[in-house]
């Protein structure tokens, strides 16, 4: 009698707790199960009862790796709430904002966290040895997409330069011009890490289960500041009817809420946005997921690595259009904000790096909130993972257990779970 | 020679926070030819925080199983780390991204760490009692370092 028993808590290279559990016997699954152990966090109730221009800055705070994401959908959400109009140029520089941040968070996650399950290593540090020119080629470009963020929102997280209605303040026509130089010197980079990830694609599994893929969609863009919501299933939907979407429950396993659509569980991500936007992709993104051989409507987790990576490479392309685009019309540094606080309720959407974000606010007249909603990418995933898990691991019981702790492992990561945050304190002992 | 003070830590976990109460300790008095950064739960942005830097001088909360609110400072490889290395971005190591900026070529040529041992780490702001008074302390012995 054989029998598989595997529990890994406190998951590494994911953001937060979640655990693995697998219990098999004779080449059965018994129990198999991703459970959630984050605590509750309370953002909707502590924005209750504060001013209208305090929410982006307070949700923002949701998350230090999203910040510019749930800043900007906070933002739209306060803007609908009130009818306020942005302009063309404000509009310009937040799909910037929210290029920065794709651009920060994938290049985070595919360098450092799937990099080493890739190159066969237990994390990043060892690969600095074994594959030094690649990490440092990926830190490079981390620390770019952090200067990018700095200057469209004035800081690398936490955004203080977006606020309602526009920017406190706007970078410069140089500035920007600076900016795009550095990105396309650091396209050849961008592809030489692309080359190893795509020399060790093969190590992905080949793992297919038939899921519902749900993101923004717009005609004349690949969406991820704005668009409506989009259903691999169901089609196309206005951004306020997003409950109907989400249709979020409760289970025991969880702390995190689930979410249901279409089928039992639904995907958002990377993968999401690729397979709903595929066509309005930038030319050298679309030959890189060739390359890979990703075509839409793919329905493999894992390659929502292969999705981040070539949205990397997207969001350069788009970086350097939308920047022509503002240097041809002309940059107005000293263009401000302009509206009228009015009650009203508002919905705002972006897709943020790990999937569709929902902020949902009620102000009353004086422009305080009294209402709020916000459901986050992460918790639309967990119901998809744990389905994943229950179809994926039957396959894989013949292999030794640390293979199949690592496939499950990497199976989560590739959903670039973002699940909380804990304490970072220094725990050493002094060499005798 | 380019040196940066680097508070390191979250104010609103505890003690975690002692570092950057030391940090605004220096701020209110500021000293010559220094950089303040201030990273807070920044992790693996320390690299690029490190970078361009000649003299590092890093201010963390830390348990050593000392006294509480006792003092440490130190250099990186009189440490061993008890952290596991798995490493996430919302778990990170200190030491592990010592390692990559060394491995980069970009560690500054001194790194001293001032650690202060905690007490209590838990959802709160504010520092227990003898951490408080660790904090003017490590700040007069940063400014003498600096001021030598």
């Amino acid at each position: 009698m054989s029998e598989i028993n595997i529990n890994v808590e406190h998951l590494t290279r994911v953001e937060g707790h979640g655990n693995i559990v697998l219990n098999a016997k004779n080449g059965n699954v018994e129990k198999v199960q991703w459970q959630v152990s984050e605590a509750p966090r309370f953002f909707e109730s502590f924005v209750r009862g504060r001013p209208y221009n305090e929410l982006s800055h307070i949700t923002s705070r949701i998350c230090g790796i999203c910040s510019i994401g749930h800043s900007l959908a906070s933002l739209k959400a306060t803007e609908a709430a009130m009818g306020i109009e942005i302009s063309e140029q404000t509009q310009l520089l937040r799909r910037l904002a929210a290029h920065a941040e794709n651009l920060q968070s994938h290049v985070l996650h595919v360098g450092y966290l799937v990099a080493p399950d890739l190159l066969g290593a237990p994390s990043v540090i060892p690969l600095a040895s074994s594959h030094t020119d690649a990490v440092l080629k990926i830190v490079g470009l981390h620390r770019l997409a952090n200067e990018y963020s700095n200057l469209t929102c004035g800081r690398t997280v936490h955004p203080v330069s977006l606020v309602v209605g526009g920017f406190s303040h706007i970078p410069s026509e140089k500035q920007l011009k600076e900016m795009r130089q550095k990105w396309v010197d650091a396209i050849p980079d961008v592809v030489a890490v692309a080359e190893i990830v795509l020399a060790n694609a093969h190590k992905l599994p080949n793992f297919v289960r038939e899921t519902e893929f749900v993101a923004l969609t717009a005609d004349d863009e690949y969406a991820i500041y704005d668009g409506d919501i989009g259903s691999t299933d169901t089609g196309r939907v206005p951004v306020d009817q997003y409950l109907d979407i989400t249709n979020e429950f409760v289970v025991p396993h969880s702390t995190a809420k689930y979410t249901k659509h279409n089928r039992e569980s639904y995907m958002v991500g990377a993968l999401a946005r690729f397979n709903l936007n595929y066509d309005r992709l930038g030319p050298l993104a679309k030959e890189w997921a060739g390359k890979f051989g990703l075509e839409p409507v793919n329905h493999n987790p894992f390659m929502n690595n292969v999705a981040q990576l070539v949205e990397i490479v997207h969001s350069i392309e788009d970086t350097l259009a939308l920047i022509d685009k503002l240097l041809e019309k002309g940059v107005d540094v000293n263009e401000r904000p302009k509206y009228e606080v009015k009650a009203g309720r508002g919905i705002g959407a972006v897709d943020v790096p790990r999937g569709i974000l929902f902020h949902d606010y009620t102000y009353n007249d004086q422009g305080v909130c009294t209402k709020a909603n916000c459901i986050i990418p992460t918790n639309q995933n967990h119901n998809n993972i744990n389905l994943d898990f229950q179809a994926f691991a039957p396959t894989i019981l013949d292999k030794p257990e640390a293979e199949i702790e690592l496939l499950l492992e990497m199976l989560v990561r590739a959903y670039d779970p973002c699940i909380s945050c804990s304490t970072h304190y220094l725990n050493v002992e002094w060499k005798r | 020679m380019t040196t940066g003070i680097i508070g390191i830590g979250n104010p609103l976990m505890g003690d975690d926070g002692a570092g950057l109460a030391v940090l605004s300790r220096l701020q209110a008095d500021p000293l010559p030819d220094v950089k303040l950064i201030e990273l807070g739960t920044g992790g693996i942005n320390l690299v690029h925080e490190l970078a361009g830097l000649d003299r590092a001088i890093i201010i963390d909360a830390a348990d050593f199983g000392g006294d509480p609110g006792e003092i440490r400072k130190f250099k990186p490889d009189e440490v061993r780390s008890l952290k596991t290395q798995g490493y996430s971005l919302h778990d990170w190591d200190l030491f592990t991204t010592l390692d990559i900026s060394k491995k980069m070529g970009e560690l500054p040529d001194e790194i001293i760490i001032f650690a202060i041992q905690v007490v209590e780490t838990g959802h709160k702001e504010g520092l227990s009692p003898h951490v408080v008074g660790a904090v003017p302390e490590v700040a007069r012995m940063i400014r003498k370092l600096i001021l030598l």
